[in-house]
């Protein structure tokens, strides 16, 4: 129970990790943003959206995206954008950060040789 | 997110899936998938929406509360598919939630709403009494100098206060009108901590003899008699023949000794010789109340009482000797005689509830089983046991919420008709009778109350129902398995608790009714049939002189005995109870003197009242003022006191009265002319010691006028009321009543506490019958095919109506045994309100038991018979 519990909540930290960066090109909607992130990783990540649309409400709650109803540029039609605040981007900038503690720490478990050469 | 904008979000949330799957959808259309099947693989490419929809309301934070009003929805709407349980359920629910409410405004009302003062705490009511020998507790107010030796210990009492009842008529205006009134001492009123709502309280020269003739008026009576006058100070009241200047009005919500609205009270000047040395024995009737220091303890201040009290004893013998002090907080004095009872009925009605209980219980048990597909399902598709057992939960809690409702509109009802019973008889005087009422701590009980019985009732056979195995669940087919045998334990100790608890009340009820029929059979030594009664009280400013008392009544019953149809009429004056010296015994040291009730009458009051003499002769004409002072004693006086011999002719001396501790007349030899039979008129459970005196002898100024009649009573009263206004057109005469109707009062008065606990026991008796009758039909039905099978085997019909009935029974009998025991140990908490039997009375057990054990053989016998007319064939085709 509690390790699967664990493993839920790092990947729910990179998801919303994952989303604050993307809406850091600009405003996006759901769709848009699940796309944009299987796009990116060349289909690698497969956008669950029994993940996304929570993780997208709950970065709402926490205040780090807003989250409006617009027409959108290029056609005639509402869709809800998500936007990045400024609360949202010093979190990015966090989250990024331990991120990259993270990755480099398993790195120089995973492969000591190549540390060492 | 507040949990009000959830319906907002969500559809807000629907859209926004909507729009994006119609994105996915176009997406799908453009990369070439034809247009009927790219619907469907937008929503596979999105995936489950009912999972997306739950996690992210999970995110919004309300997903508890959100499970919870999806349970309360998805309980009703079950509830609501099966009618029928849902109404047994709900009204047994009620029934019991019902009469533990009521019970417990009557609890609110009168124990726990504190005084309505403030610090009630500190408030004390004080006493004096002393253990008599054969007579029991004898208790008093305090004597005028005692109270100053009290009022001494400043480092226990802030105040000490006392008061007098008072009496008045009011005659100015056309007629006297008598008004509730009392002469209150003057920390009297300051005590309660109110302030008068216009005016003053009284000043310490007002409470001098000869300068209290100032009053302060009730709110009521300064709004009905003077509508409201807000210029009512200065001006002045006529009370009896004096004329008192109205200094103060008392504020609306002002109640004395707790519910009593006074009209008017008036200063208490204690005489000189009251509060001189002699007074200390003859001023004992001063009602007295004090108000403790902060922090002092009652038990503090009864400590110091007692020392108190040895010291007085030593220092004044002849008024304290044998003398102690009680104190007691002023509000467990005014509940004292009821807090027992209340507590016997709130018991009898938590085991109505607790029955009710295990009958819903068994319900819920058999609906579990009829469910066990649904539950199966449910946890088929990944429902945890946790959430199982709470939606199971939920839905009892459902229940009993309704339940309580209902159960709530019972109590008021029942409400309404305890204040009725309450107010009606008088001589039940409960504090407070006149509110008993659905307070907050009424509302507040029931609702836990509530809560807690959907526990109690659910959480066993959700427990169960949510431990199926659902594999074997969803293949069973009716087949008896291994969790079924668990269940019918639980059914059975279900069913024999409620026989347990059923037999407890009716031993209860079964004692109270005996108490009661015996009492019934008490001889009262009086003849009620054909006897009207009523009060004459003579007002002392007109009657201030002995003579013209015993003037008045003489000619009142001359009048009264020519009345055509009147056989017999007479007076009499009783209630007061003295310390007498029988002549010729050993001088008694106080604390020791016999004492009797002293009843003044007139002789034709004995065959007025049918009081039959046994020996000696009876009062006469001839027993006047200035001849031999005479007296009859009673039966129980004669073999208390006079234990070896006849006392006929013997003398006995009125020492002094108890409650008042007046003595005048201590020295007056009175001679013992007859013996005459017991009667019991306010108590019922004891014979005491009675002494009667001519009233020629001993003036009164108030009598009950008792009047036989050949003709109804009722219909001399308006002859007699002319006869009084022929001897004195001023006078009224009050409350005439037939002498059966108050003997039926007092009956009533212990009737109703014991209907109550009959109806109790009554519900419990019926409910544990529904209970049984319940279980065996289940077990009935669910063991149809193995009883086909014995009778296709060449059981016949009688065997297996034996079988199920011997079952029925032995369930019963075990119940009725643990009840048995129960009843027993819980026999001492009766024994105070049993008469002429023992708290233990076989017969009562005996009965009960019998009662309880046919009741269920009955209500097996239905379910036997069902199983006895199984058609074999039938029941093993239906397999």
């Amino acid at each position: 129970m509690t390790t699967k519990r664990q493993s839920a909540n790092l990947l729910q930290g990179t998801l919303d990790m994952l989303i604050l960066r993307t809406l850091l090109y600009g405003p996006a909607h759901g769709h848009h943003i699940g796309k944009h992130i299987q796009r990116t990783t060349d289909d690698f990540l497969q956008m669950q959206h029994g993940s996304l649309y929570p993780a997208l409400h709950r970065l709402e709650r926490r205040g780090w995206v807003t989250a409006k109803w617009e027409t959108a540029p290029d056609r005639n039609r509402e869709f809800k954008y998500y936007r990045l605040t400024e609360k949202g981007r010093k979190q990015l900038l966090i989250e990024e950060s331990q991120w990259k503690q993270m990755s480099e720490a398993v790195a120089r478990v995973m492969w000591p040789a190549a540390e060492e050469n | 997110m507040k949990w009000w904008q959830l319906r907002k979000r969500n559809a807000d949330l629907e859209r926004e899936l909507q729009s994006d799957l119609d994105l996915e959808e176009e997406e799908q259309r453009a990369s070439g998938v034809h247009s009927d099947d790219a619907h469907y693989a937008a929503r596979r490419a999105f995936g489950n929406t009912t999972v997306i929809r739950e996690h992210t309301h999970e995110a919004w934070g309300w997903a508890p509360f959100e499970r919870f009003s999806s349970d309360v929805r998805y309980a009703l709407r079950a509830l609501l598919k099966s009618p029928g349980f849902t109404i047994t359920a709900c009204l047994t629910l009620a029934l019991g939630i019902g009469a533990n409410a009521a019970i417990f405004s009557l609890v609110s009302a009168i124990i726990l709403r504190p005084l309505p003062y403030p610090s009630p705490e500190q408030l004390v009511g004080l006493g004096q009494w002393r253990n008599q020998k054969g007579e029991g507790y004898v208790q008093t107010g305090v004597s005028g100098p005692n109270i100053i030796d009290i009022a001494a210990q400043k480092n226990i009492f802030q105040q000490v206060a006392y008061y007098r009842w008072a009496g008045f008529n009011i005659t100015e205006g056309n007629r006297p009108e008598s008004v509730d009134s009392i002469k209150v001492s003057l920390d009297m009123l300051p005590l309660f901590g109110v302030q008068p709502l216009m005016g003053r309280f009284f000043t310490p020269e007002e409470t001098q003899p000869g300068h209290d003739q100032v009053a302060i008026l009730g709110h009521k009576l300064w709004q009905t008699r003077y509508g409201a006058d807000p210029a009512i100070l200065g001006k002045t009241i006529r009370l009896d023949e004096k004329t008192y200047t109205i200094v103060g009005v008392m504020p609306t919500r002002f109640r004395f000794t707790w519910d009593q609205e006074m009209g008017v009270f008036v200063p208490l000047a204690l005489t000189p010789e009251e509060l001189s040395e002699k007074g200390r024995a003859t001023s004992r009737d001063l009602e007295t109340q004090a108000r403790l220091q902060p922090g002092i303890t009652v038990q503090q201040a009864q400590a110091a009482m007692d020392t108190l009290a040895a010291n007085l004893a030593v220092e004044h013998p002849d008024a304290n000797k044998g003398w102690g002090f009680k104190v007691e907080p002023l509000h467990a004095a005014y509940y004292r005689h009821i807090g027992q009872p209340l507590l016997i009925m709130s018991g009898a009605v938590l085991f109505v509830l607790l029955i009710a209980c295990g009958n819903v219980a068994n319900l819920l048990l058999a609906r579990a089983t009829t469910r066990k597909r649904e539950i199966a399902i449910r946890a088929a598709i990944g429902a945890s046991r946790r959430r199982i057992v709470t939606q199971l939960l939920t839905e009892s809690v459902v229940l009993a919420v309704v339940g309580g409702t209902l159960g709530l509109l019972l109590a008021y009802i029942a409400d309404r008709i305890l204040t009725l019973q309450m107010t009606h008889y008088r001589r039940f005087s409960v504090p407070n009778a006149s509110v008993i009422d659905l307070d907050w701590r009424v509302l507040l009980f029931s609702l836990a109350l509530t809560l807690l019985t959907g526990i109690i009732f659910g959480l066993a056979p959700a427990l169960i129902a949510s431990r199926t195995d659902i594999n074997e669940s969803l293949r069973e087919t009716g087949a008896n398995s291994a969790s079924e045998s668990g269940r019918q334990r639980l059914r059975n100790g279900l069913v024999i608790s409620e026989i347990a608890l059923a037999l407890v009340l009716l031993t209860g009820a079964g004692l109270l009714i005996r108490t009661f029929l015996g009492l019934m059979q008490v001889d009262l030594g009086i003849d009620p049939t054909n006897v009207v009664t009523m009060e004459i009280d003579l007002p002392h400013y007109k009657y201030s002189v002995p003579a013209n008392q015993a003037q008045f009544f003489r000619q009142l019953l001359q009048r009264v005995q020519a009345l055509p149809g009147v056989t017999s009429a007479g007076i009499e004056q009783s209630g007061s109870r003295v310390f007498f010296q029988a002549q010729g015994q050993p001088v008694v040291i106080p604390g020791q003197e016999p004492t009797a009730s002293l009843n003044i009458v007139s002789p034709g009051d004995f065959p007025a009242m049918g009081i039959a003499l046994i020996a000696g002769r009876q009062l006469a004409a001839s027993d006047g003022n200035g001849a031999t002072p005479v007296a009859l004693i009673s039966e129980t006086a004669a073999h208390r006191y006079w234990p070896n011999a006849n006392p006929i002719g013997r003398h006995l001396s009125i020492l002094a009265h108890v409650y008042s501790g007046k003595n005048e007349g201590a020295n007056l030899s009175i001679e013992i002319v007859g013996i005459v039979k017991d009667r019991r008129g306010y108590d019922l459970w004891e014979p005491r010691s009675d002494l009667y005196v001519p009233f020629e002898q001993h003036p009164i100024s108030y009598a009950y006028l008792n009047v036989r009649t050949t003709v109804s009573p009722l219909s001399v009263v308006p002859s007699i009321r002319d006869a009084v206004l022929a001897i004195d057109d001023e006078q009224p005469v009050n409350d005439p009543m037939l002498l059966t109707e108050q003997i039926a009062r007092t009956y009533g008065t212990l009737r109703f506490p014991m209907t109550l606990v009959w109806i109790f026991a009554s519900l419990a008796l019926l409910l544990s019958a529904v209970g049984i009758f319940g279980v065996m039909s289940y077990t009935v039905s669910r063991r149809s095919h193995e009883l086909a099978i014995r009778m296709a085997l060449g059981a016949d019909r009688l065997m297996v109506l034996r079988q199920i009935l011997r079952e029925g029974l032995g369930v019963t009998l075990i119940g009725v045994a643990i009840g048995l025991a129960a009843a027993l140990s819980l026999s001492r908490i009766m024994s105070d309100y049993v008469y002429a039997i023992k708290a233990t009375d076989p017969l009562t057990y005996g009965a009960a038991t019998l009662v309880l054990t046919l009741v269920a053989l009955a209500a097996c016998y239905i379910p036997a018979r069902r199983a006895a007319s199984v058609n074999p064939m039938q029941a093993l085709r239906n397999e």
